[in-house]
C-alpha cells in the first residue's frame, strides 16, 4: 500500500496511515453485507498490488487495492503517483496495480473515492500531461513524483467512479 | 470461537436502553419489548481499540437465554455491533443492526468472464483452480486473467507466487 502525501513521513506513520485506511474500507464493505478475504499479505496479490478480494453471492467477485491519503482532505488533490522511488524507477501504485477498484481513502473526511483501475488507468494515460508534475520527498530515503489532480476532475471524469462515506460509529467511540 | 470471547466477557451493561450481556460468544439483550440472543461468528479490530463483530441472529425466546446449545442450532439471520471502550474507560457493545443494502452496482463494470475450456497454468501444466480464501473465492479465470495481464502468462496462484516471491528476492539484490 502506498501513502501519497505532501511531505515526508517515516515509516511507521506511513504503516498507520495505511492500516487505518484499510480498516475503514473493510469495515464499510463488511457492513454492506459484502464478504472482504484480505490478501495484503500473500505474494501474488502483493505483486498485484491488490489489497482485498470481495465478493457476495450472485454479486460476483471483484478485487481492491487501498491508498491511504493524510493530505487530500486540505489539498482536494489526488496524487497520482507515477514512480515511487525516482532513483529505482518503481512504478507508482495507481499505474501499477492489477485491481478491479482502487480505494482512495481521504484522512479527515472520512470518505472513499471508489475508482475504477482500468477507466483510471486510460484517464491517466490521456489526461497526465495536461496537469503540473511534482516531486515529493515520500519517505526519508526515497523521492517519488506524481501529479496532484483535483478530487472533482477525477469524479468527473472517470467513468463508475463515485464517494462512499464512513458510517457513523453506532454507540461505542 | 473462543477467540472472542475475551473482549466480549467483560464487555456487558447497561447499553442504548437495553441490558446486555455476554458468555460463551453469545450477546444477549433485555429490550423493554422483550429479550434477544445473538451469537458472535467474526470480529474485525478497527482504530482507536474498537471492533466491529458479524453475529447471528439466534431467537427472542425466553427460554433460549438459559439453554446456550439449543440457541447455536438456531441461526436466522445475520446482524452487526460495534464493541470497543466507553467514554468511562469501561467496554460497551452498541445495539446490534441490520447490514446496510448491499452495493449491488458495484461489480457491474467487472463482469466476470466465463471460460468454455479449462484454464491450463503455462508454468506447470496444472488445471487451474480458484483461489479458495477464508471468505470469499477468486475464480481461476480471473486469477489467470491478472497474471497474464501482469506476467503475459496464465499461471495458477502456486506459482504465480513463486514467482512474485522469486521477483521480489531477485529486485533486492
Amino acid at each position: 500500500m502506498v501513502i501519497s502525501v505532501g511531505k515526508s513521513y517515516d515509516f511507521k506513520t506511513s504503516l498507520r496511515i495505511g492500516a487505518r485506511a484499510s480498516n475503514a474500507v473493510q469495515e464499510r464493505f463488511i457492513l454492506s453485507g459484502w464478504a472482504v478475504e484480505n490478501v495484503e499479505g500473500l505474494p501474488l496479490f502483493r505483486a498485484l498490488d491488490i489489497d482485498f478480494i470481495v465478493g457476495a453471492p450472485g454479486c460476483g467477485v471483484f478485487t481492491v487495492e487501498v491508498k491511504g491519503d493524510q493530505s487530500a482532505h486540505a489539498t482536494k488533490n489526488i496524487y497520482i503517483e507515477t514512480s515511487s522511488n525516482d532513483s529505482t524507477g518503481s512504478l507508482g501504485c495507481l499505474i501499477y496495480s492489477r485491481a478491479d477498484y482502487i480505494a482512495y481513502y481521504v484522512m479527515g473526511a472520512g470518505a472513499c473515492l471508489m475508482i475504477p483501475r482500468k477507466e483510471l488507468q486510460s484517464w491517466i494515460a490521456r489526461r497526465i500531461d495536461d496537469f503540473t508534475s511534482v516531486t515529493i520527498q515520500a519517505h526519508a530515503t526515497a523521492k517519488s513524483s506524481g501529479t496532484p489532480v483535483p478530487i472533482r476532475v477525477i469524479k468527473a471524469e472517470v467513468p463508475g467512479c463515485y464517494l462512499l462515506y464512513d458510517l457513523p460509529v453506532l454507540g461505542v467511540e | 470461537m473462543e477467540e472472542y470471547g475475551q473482549w466480549l466477557k467483560s464487555a456487558q451493561g447497561q447499553v442504548d436502553g437495553a441490558f446486555l450481556a455476554t458468555e460463551n460468544n453469545l450477546i444477549f439483550a433485555e429490550y423493554a419489548d422483550g429479550r434477544t440472543a445473538w451469537r458472535v461468528t467474526a470480529t474485525l479490530t478497527l482504530p482507536r481499540g474498537r471492533h466491529i463483530a458479524t453475529l447471528d441472529y439466534i431467537s427472542p425466546s425466553d427460554t433460549l437465554l438459559d439453554d446456550v446449545e439449543a440457541a447455536e442450532q438456531l441461526v436466522v439471520r445475520k446482524v452487526y455491533c460495534y464493541a470497543g471502550v466507553g467514554p468511562d474507560g469501561n467496554p460497551v457493545v452498541s445495539r446490534p443492526f441490520a447490514p446496510l443494502p448491499l452495493l449491488s452496482y458495484l461489480p457491474l463494470v467487472t463482469k466476470e468472464p466465463v471460460p468454455i475450456e479449462p484454464i491450463v497454468c503455462q508454468y506447470c501444466g496444472m488445471v487451474i483452480m480458484d483461489y479458495v480464501g477464508g471468505q470469499v473465492t477468486l475464480p481461476a479465470s480471473r486469477v489467470a486473467a491478472l497474471t497474464q495481464e501482469h506476467w503475459g502468462e496464465a499461471l495458477c496462484y502456486g506459482c504465480s507466487s513463486k514467482r512474485s516471491s522469486q521477483e521480489a528476492a531477485k529486485s533486492k539484490w
